[in-house]
């Protein structure tokens, strides 16, 4: 069997489960990304392996066997935000210790603690661009939004981010 | 703190987000492989809760049945096995042995044609 993702996926649409299983093993890493940094590490992977068995109903409504890697991508996103708006959770600052009086971001604030602190669409939006680096027009299409709600949802995120470390609001780059 | 000073706060943190968002997943992605095609024959077979319905619906479908083709007592008729005139308007009869049913005759012509 040829291992492009465009024959494991029609394969796995004709009922190839070893063809499904060899796409879920090539893209795992990327939706466990994906997942976490919407929904945060303890929930990540049960919410990618919920959306592949999502992905492996409706994959007969895939026309497109190329598309394969943004279209799971969009559902483990999908599926995360819901899973995210249903049961939000919130790691107080604290926690971490005072970002206002730490020396820097490589302090002791962690990460998930401050992106806990945005919604989860902003928390998407800024995922996609700094950890996948993909394009406005792209993370619209992902989280289907227009491009510029994507920009608004970023800039809202950068804002909130430099609040909470200390920097207060109106002072982001965009 | 400065628009400079923010920006660079921001660099910080959003290097930090690429680190820890491009770290890999704790599951591997053979054992995560397995266990969603796991899931996929777990959800393909009957829920538990739905096998256990079916199972009460089949009791429900037999106590039904026994019940409707149980055998009934049967229904015997009751012989009147003797008669005798007790008096002149009282007939007595023997259903059986311990069982005697007075039957009592009106008056001939009684209350009958008579005005009030």
């Amino acid at each position: 069997m040829s291992d492009s993702t465009a024959d494991l996926v029609t394969a796995a649409q004709k009922g190839d489960l070893g063809a499904f299983r060899a796409l879920v093993e090539r893209y795992w890493a990327m939706l466990v990304r994906l997942a976490r940094s919407v929904i945060g590490e303890d929930e990540a992977e049960d919410a990618a392996q919920e959306a592949l068995v999502v992905a492996w109903r409706k994959l007969h409504q895939l026309t497109e066997p190329h598309a394969f890697p943004r279209w799971v991508a969009r559902i483990v996103l999908r599926h995360s935000l819901r899973r995210a708006r249903r049961r939000p959770h919130t790691v107080p600052l604290e926690a971490a210790g005072d970002p206002g009086h730490a020396p820097g971001v490589e302090s002791r604030v962690l990460v998930w603690e401050v992106l806990s602190h945005l919604a989860p669409r902003q928390r998407a939006v800024l995922h996609l661009t700094v950890v996948e680096g993909m394009a406005d027009s792209e993370i619209g299409r992902a989280l289907g939004i227009s491009a510029s709600s994507v920009r608004v949802h970023r800039l809202r995120a950068r804002s909130r981010v430099s609040e909470l470390l200390g920097g207060g609001k109106g002072n982001v780059p965009a | 703190m400065s628009r400079l000073e923010n920006g660079q706060e921001i660099e910080r943190f959003e290097e930090r987000l690429r680190e820890w968002g491009t770290r890999p997943p704790s599951l591997a992605a053979a054992t995560a492989a397995n266990r969603v095609l796991g899931l996929l024959s777990e959800r393909r077979s009957p829920l538990p809760w739905l096998r256990l319905a079916a199972a009460g619906g089949v009791l429900v479908l037999i106590v039904i049945a026994a019940w409707v083709g149980a055998p009934r007592q049967p229904v015997t008729p009751v012989a009147i096995t003797s008669a005798a005139m007790e008096s002149g308007d009282v007939v007595q009869f023997w259903l059986d042995a311990e069982t005697p049913v007075y039957f009592v005759l009106p008056e001939f012509g009684q209350n009958k044609g008579e005005s009030s």
